[in-house]
């Protein structure tokens, strides 16, 4: 039996793999592959994504910074914190890829 | 009219023309090939995506709008923040992946993917076309950012053919230089349009402020109930679940529009992509630096200036930046400034006619009218759908009322949102059936498009009502929730009658980027 497949840009007649779909599998077959992000990874991605989603928290005038209300520069200040989390991840991938 | 003003600004275009012409030579490769001419033949290493992509994703339509909103509105204008802060984690985790099975395969559009993951051209069409429909009202507005500046310039603005002359011009240029150097036409410009974008942003951010008395004095001029969102009370979340929902909704958009899966595949790796993603941040710096700039020009009382009335009775809240341009600077350095926001409104307008000609090529034509095309065929469809699209584009401003484009636009986001299930999902598990998606989708859509008529498509949000709460938020996560219960439920009950199909031309290994 063989099956239509979708392969740069047209579909064309393919045998079927015998090893089977790679979907449930996918993950656990690289458990520690460098290029995989570690669940420590993920936590300092997830970190400037929570500063920003906790609207009660900052959504208030004081503390003001050079006269500007918390609200914005709460805000303001995550944007290049945001960059020093996104940056430590990717130090952490790129040492991880030498090592390997 | 302000002779300085447009001689600036003529100056600026004419060599921006030119750049976009002379950059098809650039790291020159067959463009007669669909990923050279498209994708710039996947490339650009870490300055040009730089540039690429802050030139991609913060648009002039962006510097129009968000200072607009928040002189309009207040603190609810400010999501554009939290919206750009969350982006970056977001693609950051997991673009990589699509960039690398997209290399492995030949991909060039999302939907390719889709095609090659679930083995379904129904699919793949369904996600191809919610992102070609999203993709053309967002280029009629990247136009109607040029037409504010050319109103600002003191040019004629319709009605008539007369007054729309300036606005074919600036059409004319775009078309040619994208027709004939494709993807790497918007990538050099986009390093002139930063250059001028960062000038005039400092100087607005460093002499308005000390014009207008400081940020205290600036803050104080805002009404009150502008400067927050409204409190919590009584089980009624109001513009606070809305802020929330709408930056999240709108981050998790941004990453599977068109022109962003352009921008990103055009990249020479996924190394490449990520350190972008560290300093590409400093963009939002600029976007929250100029949705400060609303707040301005409320404090100035702008649209008060009698020689500035006029403008904000056509155009309203919108010409709050060209407003503080004209207003506060000499004629020469507001011509640099309207540059800037024309020339911002170039660049992605042209990556997006590029990914809706993508989109067209692979996934209709190819994928179901001519498919024994040749590769060169293929491109040279995709050229020529490139000019039907900002042709389109170009039409829809002149003959639909300009609010049609804003409620396609806000409309847009909530129909990207509605791939997430098939693109994302599909990065991660081939857990989904096709099918599943595809009711999810369609669930997705119809219910998104009946929420917005609630409103008469003016506003996207939606009051979801639990028990003692009220909950507002944006249509397209409630949407996109929606579609993914129908998704798995569907998927549960096909896999339990044993009809689930598990077509899959991609392997593990193709995902680690």
């Amino acid at each position: 039996m063989s099956e239509m497949a979708y392969r740069n840009g047209s579909f064309v007649t393919m045998e079927p793999d015998l090893h089977g779909p790679a979907h449930t599998m996918t993950e656990s077959r690289h458990p520690h592959h460098p290029k995989r992000l570690r669940w420590f990874d993920i936590l300092l991605l997830a970190i400037p994504c929570v500063a920003v989603l906790i609207v009660p928290f900052y959504n208030r005038v004081e503390p003001k910074l050079w006269g500007i209300p918390f609200f914005y520069w709460w805000q303001l200040m995550w944007v290049p914190l945001c960059s020093v989390f996104l940056g430590l991840v990717y130090l952490r991938l790129r040492r991880r890829r030498a090592g390997s | 009219m302000h002779f300085w003003t447009i001689a600036v600004f003529l100056v600026c275009f004419v060599l921006v023309g030119w750049i976009g012409l002379r950059a098809a030579r650039w790291q020159s490769g067959d463009l007669r090939e669909l990923h050279e001419w498209g994708l710039g033949g996947r490339r650009f290493g870490r300055w040009v995506t730089w540039f690429l992509i802050g030139g991609d994703l913060y648009t002039a339509y962006t510097f129009i709008a968000v200072p607009a909103l928040v002189f309009g509105a207040g603190a609810l204008g400010f999501f554009a923040l939290p919206y750009t802060v969350l982006v970056y984690p977001l693609v950051f985790a997991i673009l990589p992946r699509l960039w690398s099975v997209a290399h492995r395969h030949g991909y060039v559009t999302a939907a390719d993917f889709v095609a090659g993951r679930y083995g379904s051209p129904l699919l793949a069409l369904a996600v191809a076309a919610t992102g070609f429909v999203a993709t053309m009202p967002y280029i009629a507005l990247q136009l109607v950012g040029i037409q504010v500046v050319i109103a600002a310039l003191g040019l004629p603005t319709g009605p008539g053919w007369v007054g729309e002359i300036p606005l074919f011009v600036a059409f004319a240029v775009l078309a040619a230089f994208t027709y004939v150097s494709g993807l790497r036409a918007p990538a050099m410009i986009a390093i002139v349009k930063d250059a001028l974008v960062y000038i005039t942003i400092l100087a607005l951010i460093l002499v308005l402020p000390i014009k207008l008395g400081g940020f205290a004095a600036i803050f104080a001029q805002v009404p009150r109930d502008h400067l927050l969102l409204p409190a919590v009370h009584g089980g009624q979340l109001g513009l606070q679940s809305f802020y929330v929902t709408l930056a999240l909704g709108s981050a998790m958009a941004l990453m599977f529009y068109p022109h962003a899966t352009t921008a990103v595949l055009s990249a020479r790796g996924t190394d490449t992509l990520r350190w972008n993603w560290v300093f590409l941040p400093a963009y939002s710096l600029v976007l929250g630096l100029i949705a400060l700039l609303g707040f301005m020009a409320q404090a100035a009382d702008l649209s008060r200036m009698p020689d500035l009335a006029p403008y904000f009775q056509t155009f309203g809240p919108q010409f709050a930046m060209p407003g503080l341009l004209l207003h506060f600077f000499p004629q020469w350095f507001a011509g640099l400034g309207l540059a800037a926001v024309a020339i911002g409104a170039l660049v992605p307008a042209s990556i997006m006619s590029i990914a809706a000609a993508n989109l067209f090529t692979r996934n209709l034509y190819k994928a179901y009218l001519r498919p024994q095309c040749s590769p060169h065929d293929e491109t040279q469809m995709a050229k020529w759908m490139s000019l039907v699209v900002k042709l389109g584009a170009l039409l829809f401003i002149l003959f639909l009322p300009l609010q049609f484009a804003i409620q396609l636009q806000l409309m847009g986001g909530i129909l990207i949102l509605q791939t997430l299930p098939a693109i994302a999902g599909g990065l991660y598990t081939r857990w989904f059936d096709p099918r599943a998606l595809l009711m999810g989708w369609l669930a997705g859509m119809g219910w998104g498009i009946w929420a917005l008529s609630l409103t008469s498509f003016q506003k996207s949000v939606y009051a979801l009502s639990l028990g003692s709460w009220t909950i507002p938020g944006y249509v397209g996560i409630y949407a996109l929730l929606l579609n993914l219960l129908v998704a798995v439920l569907a998927t549960l009950v096909l896999r339990l009658v044993g009809l689930a199909h598990r077509r899959d031309i991609t392997q593990t290994a193709d995902y680690l980027g």
